[in-house]
């Protein structure tokens, strides 16, 4: 079964992988698999991303939300409705592999230096073999090629990337499908994929030099080659489940009537909204953008920024077109050069991405990881670490970062049918719930555990950059906070003031940090010297909002809270109003 | 008890808290307040007790010692001033002069107090069944030693007035005068 339980962030919403951008929401949609209504999954939200479809419960949203790659999808359709029936979308899947299923995250790690080598004949192939870690050895000239991700039965084969020479399927056959050697009649292979084939599987042995490694081992380690993934990834997968991302057990959703194949996955539109999603769902089915995320790390500006401004797809074609390269230099000499490559391809990313503000956006991810690379390499080096250049950085790094694609809705990825309003304000909370319990911006941490609401308007829409929400927007979106149970909550003060604060940030507690805080203060600290040292210190809103990172405005609420709980009193004087703990509450 | 240099030296009348800036300043917190307010009450009863005072002006006051803490130059603002003078009256401890509440009559003891006084000192000196002039009881060289010494009039014919509905007492008027008989 092809989906599999997600994360969800603190505010209910899926958790997004890296690079993947939220496309579309649609609430009251219900789950089916083939023709019958899978329980449970009758009543949520359809989450439309570049790379998944997440179906996320209203009811118990930890317990019952699930994903379905749009990489395992071959077909959809869409069914209007008819009477009584919601319109629906159709899913139909691939045949099952489950052996693909978990090799998107192991990419990564497999392809540490990818350098350029001769590029293959462009191929009518619309995906190009660069991105997944399974490979296939040609048999011609024994060039381990990677085996396309999306590749089924029906797809033509790919040529080596090397000799051009398109194998045998009966060669792919075995990288795709690691236990089916024995089960295949020897007859339908080739001579030369009997050879691969041949060699004694289960003792793990390299597929270059036969020699027979451990079962461990992920590379040989006579020459280094890659070791065939089939008997050790499975191995790993059932046994350690190193896999990260996510919990890699698919789970099944009720109980299927034997004999029945389930091979599609239907989503019913109950609330209308299934145009706009089939509209979407057909573009991100177009532009594969999961091919994207496992293409090379590098960036791949040949010269100049000619192929920045490209679009999308352009450049989807321009990444997949890199051969993946197992050239292996050992040693010092392979560090230099692995080094003077990254350099120089950091060189031309930032050449290419300050060239127009187009190719900036679409270079935002880079750019940002190479400031942040800089920025750490800064630190870590006292001798470079000139304070200003450090601040420039750190800087610009926030800045950067701040661009929030996985947290701006905007009112295009809500439907337009009658209840969109509120659904896109209750998306929008959830973005925002999302956005301030980040834990890289930490934004409610740095305010004091409390931000206005005018405040959280400024930085929201700051980090938003475009597609800038209204004032009346971000209100009536906080007020669903409560409704929606999330993470944060908003507050109004006594004096109309609106704050979005934490949850778990009670009163009492605000109170026991201000009083155990004017306990702490020192004895000689500011205060006029005429008064009876037995009353203890006295502060002002000021002094409480340099302590604790809130605004003034903040501060003076919270301490008019805490005055309200009877553990502080005030005087009211020339400069304003001053602090005291109150002597007549906690004497009676 | 003029000088108010440090805590000691103040005069048992005086409240703890009288060196306690926030004192000066009206709590919104309720519970605070309704200490704050007691507090002032009876500071402001015994000041006047102490000082025999029976009206009070309040805008003269404000800058006396009783509102008025010039170690610390702290002073309680005229309002809340009369919010306590108010809430005097309310259990009639004290009384507006005029509505513009200004100047209010301090009663540190209740009229029904005084008015039990009175009838004691008169019955102890053997003044039962004879009539006395309301300046022999608040000016007269026997009364020196009373509280009710010095009362102001309006406050004396208020605290008689209990005692002529207590039927112990009748008040006469001989012409501007006024007389009293206790029996």
């Amino acid at each position: 079964m092809a989906f599999r339980r997600i994360e969800l962030t603190p505010a209910l919403r899926p958790l997004l992988l890296p690079n993947e951008t939220l496309l579309f929401v649609q609430d009251a949609v219900g789950l089916y698999e083939g023709r019958y209504k899978v329980p449970n999954f009758q009543n949520g939200s359809a989450y439309l991303t570049t790379h998944r479809v997440c179906f996320v419960n209203n009811d118990e949203p930890r317990k019952y939300s699930v994903a379905l790659e749009l990489k395992d999808v071959e077909k959809y359709e869409l069914y209007t409705g008819f009477l009584k029936s919601s319109p629906k979308i159709t899913l139909y899947l691939r045949p099952s592999n489950p052996s693909l299923l978990n090799s998107g995250d192991r990419s990564a790690s497999r392809s540490p230096t990818k350098t350029p080598i001769q590029t293959p004949p462009r191929s009518s192939t619309p995906l190009p073999p660069a991105n997944t870690p399974r490979q296939w050895i040609c048999p011609i000239c024994t060039f381990p090629n990677p085996l396309p991700s999306n590749f089924g039965s029906s797809a033509a084969i790919p040529p080596c990337l090397t000799c051009g020479v398109k194998p045998n399927r009966a060669v792919i056959d075995v990288a795709i499908n690691p236990s089916a050697p024995t089960l295949r009649p020897p007859n339908e292979r080739s001579d030369d994929s009997m050879l691969q084939a041949g060699i004694d599987r289960s003792k793990n042995a390299c597929p270059r030099c036969t020699f027979i490694n451990d079962q461990a081992l992920r590379n040989c380690e006579l020459c280094g080659e890659f070791l065939s993934l089939s008997d050790i990834d499975d191995a790993l997968t059932s046994g350690n489940s190193l896999s990260r991302n996510e919990s890699p057990a698919p789970a099944y959703l009720g109980s299927v009537p034997s004999g029945e194949q389930i091979d599609s996955v239907k989503l019913s539109f109950r609330a209308g909204g299934e145009k706009p999603f089939m509209e979407r769902l057909k573009g991100s089915m177009v532009q594969r953008k999961w091919l994207l995320e496992q293409a090379p790390t590098a960036p791949t500006i040949t010269a100049g920024a000619a192929n920045l401004t490209l679009d999308v797809q352009d450049g989807e074609v321009s990444f997949n077109n890199l051969p993946v390269s197992t050239e292996r230099v050992i040693g010092v000499r392979g560090l230099e050069r692995q080094n003077r490559n990254l350099r120089m391809n950091n060189q031309r990313a930032i050449a290419g991405a300050f060239e127009d503000l187009e190719a900036l956006m679409s270079r935002a991810k880079e750019i940002i990881a190479l400031a942040e690379n800089f920025a750490t390499q800064l630190a870590d080096n006292p001798s470079l670490a000139n304070s200003d250049a450090k601040e420039a950085l750190d800087q610009s790094t926030a800045l950067l970062a701040l661009r929030p694609s996985d947290f701006s809705v905007t009112k295009d990825q809500i439907s337009s049918s009658s209840s969109s309003l509120s659904l896109y304000h209750a998306e929008l909370a959830r973005s925002i719930a999302d956005f301030l319990a980040d834990d890289r911006r930490s934004i409610l941490k740095k305010e004091g555990g409390a931000i206005t609401l005018v405040d959280l308007w400024a930085i929201y829409n700051r980090a938003r950059g475009i597609e800038l929400i209204s004032p009346s927007d971000l209100e009536n979106s906080a007020n669903l906070f409560d409704k929606l149970q999330l993470p944060v909550r908003l507050r109004q003060f006594k004096s109309g003031l609106l704050v979005v604060q934490e949850r778990t940030r009670t009163d009492e507690k605000v109170a026991k940090s201000v009083l155990a805080w004017m306990e702490s203060l020192s004895e000689a600290e500011s205060w006029d010297k005429r008064v009876d040292r037995r009353w203890g210190p006295s502060i002002l809103a000021r002094d409480a909002a340099e302590k604790f990172g809130w605004s003034i405005a903040v501060a003076n609420e919270e301490l008019e809270m805490v005055e309200e709980l009877g553990v502080l009193c005030r005087e009211v004087g020339i400069e304003g109003v001053r602090w005291w703990k109150n002597p007549w509450i906690t004497a009676s | 008890m003029s000088d108010v240099k440090g805590e000691t030296t103040l005069p048992p009348y005086y409240p703890e808290f009288y060196g306690f800036p926030p004192f000066y300043t009206r709590q919104p917190n309720t519970l605070s307040w309704s200490s704050q307010l007691s507090q002032w009450r009876s500071f402001i009863l015994g000041y006047c007790r102490a000082h025999k005072l029976w009206r009070l002006n309040l805008v003269d006051a404000m800058d006396t010692e009783l509102f008025f803490n010039k170690s610390i130059n702290r002073k309680l603002p005229l309002p809340t001033i009369r919010e306590v003078v108010d809430d005097l009256v309310k259990t009639s401890n004290a009384e507006w002069l005029s509505s513009e509440k200004s100047i209010a009559y301090i009663f540190w003891r209740t009229p029904e107090d005084f008015a039990s006084q009175i009838y004691g000192w008169i019955d102890s000196t053997g003044q039962k069944n004879t009539v006395l002039t309301l300046l022999e009881l608040t000016e007269g060289d026997h009364s020196t030693d009373q509280e009710f010494y010095g009362m102001d009039q309006a406050m004396l014919n208020k605290c008689l007035n209990v005692l002529v509905k207590r039927g112990q007492a009748q008040v006469f008027s001989v012409g501007d005068d006024k007389g009293i008989k206790v029996w």
